[in-house]
């Protein structure tokens, strides 16, 4: 009798009950939306920080001399030790994509600086001797199932190119800084002679520093120029990392084994860059910190302020729910009314009001988690050009929350027409 | 026929007394909506101004050389034209030699200004006065507590008052008092670093001034702080909109669902007021004037409400005060009106429809 009660309902008001299912279900969209982007607002940050800023890590060599650099450009001093004794060998890094925080690691390129000889189709103009900045571009940085295609555009994401990258390895491909080929009178598409060999200049790249003056060309067309094959003078890093605070400043070696174990499972610049010391032998890896450091804070403050907006708009939304609900209650006044007067007990009405309620609640719910998601989505694509994951932890709390909303907007008017009398509730005056 | 003389505003008044309940669950549904509209408004309009002092820890975002020296003169101009709270710092370089015969880069510089201007370095005090030294350069001296620097055959010994970490080429530096820098090596400031708070746009005004009154230095913006400070305000306030849209759907629909059971809870009253030759534009007239009254009621309340949320969220997330925009007000009150109207259109096509004598017969 009861689940003919209940599906009567639901068969002879489909209008209304129509209604009141749109209202829960936009306003669950809406929650689940707002929730699935509140939740993934900091990945989505945290990738679009290290595709704007770049590297947030240096990895340098342990034992290298010190760099004798003002503004990326090497002063000049008397002779150093050989080239190629105490350099990080190309043929390491791979390991970089074994340590623990492996899959937080987005983006590498070496560097290694040479000079060479530089001749170009104007044969008035002799010969030049120019900076070289040997690098990857595409290269495949490849360790099993954590392989990544990375490289110089991905670390320096300021870099503009018009043209083409270079082709990785001995290709004879090269690019040019701006500042140098504006100089030498080249463009994209030119042939050079560099270092005796001949190179086609496959784009001209605007760097906005030191490095528009240089030739940037595969790390292994500059180790060939140097004569230090496979060397590599610094490496840079861009890793996903969790903005700094009191525990990722704290020295690991003095923590207890429980803190120093918090330590380094969480993805500081800090903890990263150690692990990364750890697996490249004679390497030491530490933060860029003006950037690891902003980064940080730019992305705690949006972080925090997207979750006091998903926050509002929560309570909005479940105020709109229960405004939905609440009237589409109150309109069956007359008809809660005339139950009673046929004998029906309170406890009958409550139980086919909160049965209908639940039912609603949960297919709104649920219609609601699938639009939200799908809403999320468009929305994590539209701005940040990535898709927010399906969370299906987001289903049992729509579910939940909608179940809530629909009780709490079902009991209070039913309480008050049961209150207030038969013959008024059936006048319409109660 | 004349018209009957029914005043809406005494209509609205009645039905307000009587439907309080109902009433006031739309109004209330409106206010927050304005609320959360007027709150995260205030906080689009000033969210470039406030993340401005996040992105100044990212450092120096403009960079001027002058191969013939910078004076003071020259920074205290370059400070003026970048506006309030911008900073510069002159810094001139060596190369001198320290022990073990090692070659190091010595900046000098302001050196107060500098530690205030990189406040994300890593800083080891060592001693009250002295010079700054980079951690590599530490290392390869000996982690001692003074230097002895040679330049030009002339050697000087400084103590270390602290040793910081950058992760970048700094640290490979010593940093010393520029008066002192001048005194013993002779070498003028030839670069200054400038970081210009405000918009990307006003960082590029400041470096065409810049250039412009001062043709023989280059200026250069450090492309990757200024470019980046425009391109995440804006995803930040792509996010700010996208949940703006999301909550006047959400909030259209709870009103269209409560416009329409009005409509339909008072269909009778509509039809004897129709049967009484009350024509359907002014009940729509009517119907309209109810909607975007407590429209109109929900975006005061909700336009106050929100920018005391938004002084909330700027004092909780940024530590300091949000402007209030009156301006954002209007688009408050604009944004419930339009929501009203919207919700508004379903029920009006129900009251078109009704039928008073078929209604009045209880059909």
């Amino acid at each position: 009798m009861f689940a003919r009660l209940l599906w009567e309902s639901f068969r002879r008001q489909r209008r209304r009950k129509l209604l009141a299912g749109l209202g829960i279900m936009l306003g669950m969209t809406a929650v689940v939306a707002m929730l699935a982007i509140g939740a993934n607002v900091g990945d989505q940050l945290n990738r679009e920080l290290s595709n704007t800023y770049g590297a947030n890590i240096v990895v340098y060599p342990e034992a290298a001399r010190m760099a004798v650099n003002v503004g990326g450009v090497a002063m000049p001093v008397q002779a150093g030790p050989k080239r190629g004794s105490g350099l990080l060998q190309e043929s390491s890094l791979p390991k970089l994509k074994q340590i623990f925080w492996r899959n937080n690691i987005v983006a590498v390129s070496p560097e290694l600086s040479a000079s060479a000889s530089l001749v170009t189709s104007d044969a008035d103009a002799g010969a030049s001797n120019v900076p070289v900045l040997g690098t990857w571009f595409h290269h495949a940085l490849e360790s099993g199932a954590n392989s990544i295609t990375t490289g110089a555009p991905q670390t320096h994401p300021w870099w503009k190119l018009r043209g083409a990258w270079p082709a990785e390895g001995q290709s004879g491909e090269i690019a040019m800084g701006a500042t140098l080929a504006a100089k030498l009178g080249v463009n994209a598409g030119d042939n050079v002679m560099l270092a005796g060999q001949p190179a086609r200049v496959t784009g001209i790249v605007s760097t906005g520093d030191a490095d528009d003056a240089k030739v940037i060309a595969p790390i292994a067309m500059a180790q060939q120029i140097d004569d230090a094959p496979g060397a590599v003078d610094r490496v840079l890093v861009s890793a996903l990392t969790k903005p700094e605070d009191a525990l990722a400043r704290r020295n690991p070696e003095t923590l207890s084994p429980k803190m120093r174990d918090r330590w380094y499972c969480s993805p500081y610049a800090n903890s990263i860059s150690y692990q990364i010391g750890e697996a490249i032998p004679g390497a030491h890896a530490e933060p860029i910190r003006m950037i690891a450091q902003g980064e940080g804070q730019i992305l705690s403050r949006i972080s925090g302020l997207m979750w006091l907006v998903a926050i509002g708009a929560l309570l909005a939304a479940i105020l709109a729910v229960s405004a939905a609900m609440t009237t589409a209650i109150l309109e069956r006044r007359e008809e809660i009314a005339l139950m009673r007067s046929l004998g029906a007990t309170e406890r009958v009405v409550f139980l086919l009001f909160l049965a209908e309620a639940a039912v609603l609640a949960v297919v709104a719910s649920t219609i609601g988690f699938l639009f939200g998601t799908m809403l999320a989505r468009l929305v994590g694509h539209s701005i940040f050009a990535t898709a927010v994951p399906m969370n299906p932890a987001l289903w049992p709390i729509a579910a939940g929350l909608g179940l809530i909303i629909a009780f709490a907007a079902t009991l209070g008017p039913i309480r008050r027409t049961l209150a207030s009398g038969l013959a008024l509730a059936i006048r319409g005056e109660a | 026929v004349a018209q009957p003389a029914i005043s809406g505003l005494r209509l609205f008044a009645r039905e307000f007394a009587y439907r309080r309940g109902r009433m006031m669950s739309a109004a209330i549904g409106l206010a927050v909506a304005a609320a959360v509209v007027t709150a995260v408004l205030t906080l689009y309009v000033d969210l470039g101004e406030k993340m401005h002092r996040e992105f100044s820890a990212f450092g120096p975002n403009v960079v001027m050389t002058a191969p013939h020296g910078l004076s003071a003169a020259d920074e205290a101009n370059a400070e003026s034209i970048a506006g309030a709270g911008s900073a510069a710092l002159r810094s001139g370089y060596a190369v001198a030699t320290m022990p073990p015969g090692a070659p190091v880069v010595v900046e000098g510089t302001n050196l107060d200004a500098a530690m205030q201007m990189s406040a994300s370095w890593k800083l080891t005090r060592v001693a009250a006065s002295g010079v700054l030294v980079g951690a590599r350069a530490y290392a390869v001296a000996g982690q001692a507590s003074s230097l002895s620097l040679s330049y030009g055959g002339q050697t000087v010994t400084v103590p270390i008052m602290a040793v910081f970490e950058s992760g970048s080429e700094q640290d490979a530096r010593v940093l010393m008092d520029l008066q002192q820098f001048v005194q013993w090596t002779g070498v003028q400031p030839t670069a200054m670093s400038l970081r210009v708070v405000g918009t990307p746009a006003h960082a590029n005004e400041v470096i065409s001034e810049l250039r412009a009154q001062n043709p023989g230095f280059e200026v250069r913006p450090i492309r990757e702080m200024v470019e980046g400070e425009a391109h995440i305000v804006e995803r930040t306030r792509a996010l700010m909109l996208a949940a703006v849209v999301l909550l006047t759907l959400t909030v259209c629909v709870g009103l269209i669902a409560t416009l329409s059971a009005a409509v339909l809870e008072r269909r009778l009253d509509y039809a004897v007021m129709k049967a009484l030759g009350s024509p359907h534009r002014q009940l729509a007239r009517f119907f309209l004037l109810e909607a975007f009254a407590l429209a109109a009621a929900g975006a005061v309340v909700g336009a106050i409400a929100g920018a005391l949320a938004a002084l909330t969220i700027g004092e909780l997330n940024f530590h300091t005060v949000v402007g209030l925009h009156p301006a954002v007000w209007l688009v408050t009150l604009a944004v419930n009106l339009v929501v009203a109207a919207i919700a508004a259109m379903l029920p009006l096509r129900a009251l078109r429809g009704i039928q008073p004598a078929a209604l009045l017969r209880g059909e």
